[in-house]
């Protein structure tokens, strides 16, 4: 059961205290790489809630605040507050949270913070040792400072829709460069801004100063493409892989997709020729090395794929891991729910919700062997524990809070 | 300069190819000491540089991937199929912090590297292994690179251009999302233990990491049982988003209409004011219907303009919109200038080559201590002869033995 605090007992974090003024992925996903491993995170909201309570799925396609399962997801573990920074009141509670927090996650336009009175050396000021971590589009200073942002801008201007497709296309007028199907960019970005705050937390230890963290969403796109990169520095022009000839990872079959790499590597292609049962035309030296393979691929190709169309994607993923051959299928999400190894692994967790009913989502990635993962509690009512914060925590009288929710600085949740 | 939040941890790093490294370059630039092992027994990939060393030059220390990943760190070479060999790596665990390995699940164990053993010598070690699916599980002896995991992860099947194939993610996604991602993990194991003095074991799955990035998709199935569409550049939110062609050779903008406000804006900017008040326009549901035709008319705008007008000229209208750049442009994009993401690096055999460092700014942390990644052995007599208490001549019959190899 969880405890007074909202943190857990037993996790690796469980000693660090989290404000989380964020919405959307970015902030919220740095805010529980915290809370899974047991921090106290308090999640501060505007009247309204977080924009993910408007964003699906939700069950039956029926839009609810309180049953986004993006919301959900990226919100197990918190806790939750609301209010209205556009109050001076509600500021001045921010504040005081932050004053006894180890770490503020805040996605703030960079200029509102000094504007709102919540820039980091008013809020240091009473707490030498915070660690603010500002997530924004493009960082807190240069040229595109106040431009806006999302996962699908970053994505492409970070660099990495060039070279997304990785498979080649033939014809770059009609196949521009893409967008992944899942916002990697805003949750990328969550995973670097986490880790600079862990660092901070280390560097706190070390030399006894909190410090301002700028995560950029771009910048954190852009350390993903850093082999082209490296190739213009090493003196190669790099390949874009939309657009070179080379060997595609994903490759047709009988039913649906496989993602298969056999030509990288010579012991891989050496097994897939045993897979396909040694056909004369595999056996031919000139395909027994990767330069072979690359310098014939048009014709390794296309006589892969015709073996390939022969057999389904769990035929060829048993056979390859029979063999230690990379290949994975290209599953559906109906598969990966339904994948035995990620049951071995209990990797989906059900998570029962007051409204939302019991929803299935991922857990943890990674098992821990002294301070497991955990989930404690579902993801916030908005407004929730408005009132155990507020007289609580920061010491207010009900009168007090009955004031400042007149006033429309707080709201209480209605459960 | 502060820049050394880690310093007086030691990290003996069995990393290889991409994650691995990656992971250990946060920690080395910290102030972690890094002692990479490395031997011919087992040459990482990146090492052997097919036809990419500096300036076409292959050679085991002029590789782009490996140098651009492999900075901040020590090279010690040891033969790990020698009893010796393996002794000198417990010896070197007896005096770490943290253990990080890439291996394929099992690798490890089969060495003789397995947790419980190094437990014993050392009980405080952190130890942090990542692989395609995991340690453990019915298909945990799965072998592959982030790019083929990924589609385990269900990512590529969401991924792909409208009513085609799914498709993979570039710049070899996820590997270095997932060294990130270890970075973290060996830092809140880390965390832990100087709280309670208890190390701890770790096991990480590459997929399973992913998996936990696209809960939308996973939940959307979980909840409706419905397989969610590839929708290629457009969006089941938001309408018009698209990546329209620019002024210039293969050049592109990314433009994403999230508010009415914004439409207004584009419509504007567009030289279609009467788009602005038109009720069929009037929502993101009515903008989706008619996607194709304001497709039409963006493109006519944007094909006269350069990418980085598109942005700017929108970016003033209200509109989210950016260029697609390529590594070229991103070398001199002015958004990136003063992110201090792009480092030289001077390399003991190729001198100052331009890399990726790593992201974020610290108000703190000037600039991450970065050392150049070292050569093939660089440190393995200074390693050997100091912290592993070898005299000059046991290293020199080591070597000559083959396992200092």
């Amino acid at each position: 059961m969880a405890s007074e605090s909202g943190g857990g007992t037993d996790g690796a974090l469980s000693d660090l205290r989290v404000v989380e003024y964020a919405q959307g992925v970015t902030g919220p996903f740095c805010g529980k790489a915290f809370a899974d491993l047991g921090a106290d995170v308090l999640k501060v909201e505007p009247p309204g809630g977080d924009r993910s309570r408007t964003h699906g799925p939700f069950p039956n396609d029926e839009p609810h605040p309180e049953k986004s399962g993006r919301f959900l997801y990226l919100n197990t573990n918190k806790r939750g507050v609301t209010l209205d920074i556009e109050d001076e009141a509600g500021r001045e509670l921010l504040r005081e949270l932050a004053a006894s927090a180890d770490i503020l996650i805040a996605d703030l336009p960079p200029t509102a913070y000094g504007e709102l009175g919540l820039d980091y050396e008013t809020l240091s000021a009473r707490n030498a040792g915070l660690i603010m971590v500002c997530t924004s589009p493009f960082g807190l200073t240069g040229p595109y400072r106040d431009y806006q942002g999302s996962a699908f801008t970053a994505f492409h201007i970070g660099g990495m829709g060039r070279e997304t497709p990785y498979n080649e296309i033939t014809d770059s007028e009609a196949f521009p460069p893409l967008v992944d199907g899942g916002d990697q960019a805003d949750y990328l970005t969550g995973w670097t801004a986490a880790t600079m705050a862990l660092i901070a937390v280390f560097h706190r230890s070390t030399y006894g100063t909190g410090q301002l963290l700028d995560v950029s969403a771009m910048e954190s796109v852009a350390g993903m493409t850093r082999m082209p990169i490296a190739s213009i520095g090493y003196g190669h022009e790099p390949k874009i892989s939309r657009e070179k000839a080379n060997f595609p990872w994903v490759m047709p079959c009988k039913d649906g997709h496989v993602s298969f790499a056999p030509f990288l590597m010579d012991h891989w292609w050496r097994a897939v020729v045993d897979m396909m049962g040694s056909p004369d035309w595999a056996v031919s030296e000139a395909f027994a090395t990767t330069m072979g393979r690359v310098q014939n691929a048009d014709v390794v190709e296309p006589l892969t794929v015709e073996w390939l169309m022969e057999h389904t994607k769990q035929e060829i993923y048993e056979m390859a891991l029979a063999r230690n051959v990379a290949c994975f299928p290209v599953n559906t999400m109906e598969e990966v729910l339904n994948s035995r190894q990620y049951a071995a692994r209990d990797f989906f967790v059900d998570v029962e919700h007051p409204e939302a009913g019991t929803q299935r989502q991922p857990g943890a990635a990674g098992i821990y062997s002294s301070t497991p993962w955990a989930v404690r509690r579902p993801a916030p009512l908005l407004g929730e524990h408005t009132r155990d914060v507020v007289c609580g925590e920061l010491g207010r009288t009900e009168e007090e809070l009955a004031a400042l929710a007149a006033s429309g600085a707080v709201e209480e949740g209605s459960g | 300069m502060n820049n050394r939040p880690l310093e007086g941890v030691r990290v003996a790093d069995f990393g290889w190819i991409l994650a691995g490294p990656y992971a250990t370059a946060w920690l080395g630039s910290l102030g972690a000491e890094v002692i990479r092992i490395e031997s011919q027994s087992r040459l990482d990939f990146h090492r052997q540089n097919l036809g990419a060393g500096a300036d076409g030059q292959p050679g085991i220390n002029r590789g782009a991937v490996f140098n651009s990943l492999n900075f901040s760190r020590k090279s010690l070479r040891l033969n790990l199929s020698t009893p010796r060999g393996l002794e000198l790596a417990k010896e070197l665990i007896r005096h770490s912090d943290i253990v990080t390995e890439n291996y394929a699940a099992g690798v490890m164990e089969k060495m003789g590297l397995a947790y419980e053993t190094l437990k014993a010598i050392n009980p405080g070690i952190v130890m942090i292994a990542t692989s395609p699916l995991g340690q453990v599980g019915p298909d945990h002896a799965a072998t592959g690179w982030g790019p083929n995991v990924q589609a385990y992860a269900g990512l590529p099947h969401l991924t792909g251009y409208e009513g085609g194939a799914p498709s993979g993610l570039g710049g070899l996604y996820p590997d270095f999302m997932i060294g990130t991602v270890m970075a973290f993990t060996a830092l809140s194991a880390l965390h832990a233990r100087n709280r309670t003095g208890e190390g701890q074991y770790v096991d990480l799955s590459m997929a399973a990491i992913v998996s936990t990035m696209i809960p939308e998709g996973i939940m959307e199935f979980a909840m409706n049982g419905r397989e969610p569409p590839r929708p290629g550049n457009r969006s089941p939110q938001n309408a018009p988003r698209g990546v329209y062609r620019c002024s210039g050779d293969d050049k592109w903008a990314a433009i994403e209409v999230e508010s009415e406000e914004a439409w207004r804006g584009l419509a504007r900017a567009l030289g279609k004011p009467e788009w602005a008040s038109e009720e069929r326009f009037a929502s993101a549901e009515g903008r989706r219907a008619a996607h194709d035709e304001i497709d039409a008319a963006i493109t006519a705008w944007t094909r006269e303009r350069s990418h980085y007008e598109v942005m700017h000229t929108l970016q003033a209208a209200g509109v989210n919109a950016a260029p697609c750049l390529d590594p070229h442009e991103l070398l001199e994009d002015q958004g990136m200038a003063d992110r201090d993401l792009y480092v030289e690096m001077d390399h003991p055999e190729v001198g100052p080559r331009k890399i990726s460092g790593l992201p974020g700014r610290y108000s703190d942390i000037e600039a991450y201590d970065y050392g150049p990644a070292p050569l093939f052995g660089q440190h393995s007599e200074e390693v050997c002869t100091g912290l592993l208490g070898l005299s000059t001549e046991e290293y020199e019959q080591l070597v000559a033995e083959e396992v200092i190899w």
